[in-house]
């Protein structure tokens, strides 16, 4: 069952105050007759209660020290001169705070646009592993790969190529390692990796 | 001589340059200041603070005071304002990372039987619990509840203090007992 508000919604109003008057003497007899009004009113009525009587605070011994001495000794002269320094020290961190904020905000930037604009290098060295995007990029470009976009090449030319190869080699010792390092790799299709 | 006519004399007094009489009318009223600042605050230390920030502004401005309000009504603004003050700066202060992290890590605590203070068949309300609730409601709420319900402050003189209109401190005052009464139904259950 929904619980009846009429009290609380009449003392919780903008403009109530405790005033006598009829509309407030009407809620208060409603009270009388209902649980949930009886229950809150009781609460209320104790809260401020509570309110009036609560004891005064236990007043420190110093209290005239610090309200009168200090106050008008010590702190006057020094407080004005603290609240003028740091407000200075304040006001002149102020700009840098905005400014180390901002360069941090354009490096992120910057750096999140380099990230990007790699993607299409898909440069993969042994040592450096390619990262999930880069994978996926990668798996891309390679089923856009037709096979007929690749060239053709019979026994007989390769054999061909490395007679030239051969030759070259024997007619260029000195650069037998370098070209050997730098050989391609010659992949034909349908050869297992 | 009551208060308030010694107070009267003390500020004649004064204003004819015997800035020693301060000292007297100190002591006249700093247990009102300190009294308001400790239910605002709830804590002696702030309220400490309060009380002294207050005396300082009162004997920097005490040539401004012109005699159209009462020197309470004066008073009572210049404590209010300072208390809305240092709670301003404090919570700025606890926007901090390390005091986010500690009142997070406050927040699992729960309240000790002993504490929970609404009794279940009664629901007679310890005035501590009051107190301690009093400090949690926000503060524009918290200062007309302090200046009518615990200080016995008219509505009328309320709107002086604050320098509101009279409607302003009803639904400030209201709204702020509905929190406290909510606070305490929250509790006790
Ligand atoms: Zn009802």
């Amino acid at each position: 069952m929904k619980k009846c508000n009429i009290y609380l919604n009449f003392v919780n109003s903008d403009n109530f105050d405790d005033s006598d008057n009829q509309a407030f003497k009407d809620v208060l007899a409603h009270s009388e007759q209902c649980t949930d009004c009886s229950f809150d009113r009781k609460i209320r009525e104790n809260m401020l209660c509570q309110l009036a009587n609560t004891p005064e605070p236990n007043y420190p011994t110093n209290l005239h020290e610090i309200a009168f001495n200090d106050a008008i000794d010590k702190k006057t002269e020094s407080k004005i001169d603290t609240d003028w320094l740091s407000n200075l020290i304040i006001g002149s961190l102020k700009p840098i705070e905005i400014g180390v904020s901002f360069a941090c905000i354009i490096m992120f930037v910057f750096l999140f646009q380099i990230n990007h604009s790699s993607d299409n290098s898909l440069v993969v060295s042994e040592n450096n592993q390619p990262t999930g995007l880069q994978k996926m990029k990668i798996l891309e470009a390679n089923e856009n790969i037709s096979e007929d976009g690749l060239q053709k090449v019979s026994s007989e030319e390769v054999k061909e190529f490395l007679a030239k190869l051969e030759e070259f080699q024997r007619l260029h010792p000195e650069s037998k390692t370098s070209v050997e390092r730098n050989r391609p790799i010659i992949r034909l299709v349908g050869d297992k990796r | 001589m009551n208060k308030q006519e010694e107070t009267k004399e003390l500020l004649e007094i004064i204003k004819n340059g015997d800035k020693n009489s301060f000292d007297k009318l100190v002591s006249l009223h700093e247990k009102d200041v300190y009294r308001v600042c400790h239910r605002f605050f709830n804590n002696e230390e702030d309220a400490l603070d309060a009380t002294q920030e207050v005396f300082i502004k009162v004997y920097r401005y005490l040539d401004k005071f012109e005699e159209r309000s009462s020197f309470t009504t004066w008073l009572y603004r210049i404590a209010a304002n300072t208390c809305l003050t240092i709670a301003e700066n404090k919570k700025k202060e606890k926007e901090g990372l390390l005091q986010t992290m500690i009142s997070w890590w406050n927040s699992f605590y729960q309240p000790t039987p002993e504490e929970i203070v609404l009794d279940g068949e009664n629901r007679v309300i310890n005035h501590k619990i009051v107190t301690d609730n009093i400090a949690k409601i926000p503060e524009i709420y918290r200062i007309p509840l302090i200046l009518k319900d615990m200080e016995g402050m008219s509505l009328d003189k309320i709107s002086e203090v604050l320098d509101v209109p009279l409607g302003t401190v009803k639904s400030r005052l209201n709204r702020g007992r509905a929190m406290l009464h909510d606070k305490i139904v929250a509790r006790g259950n």
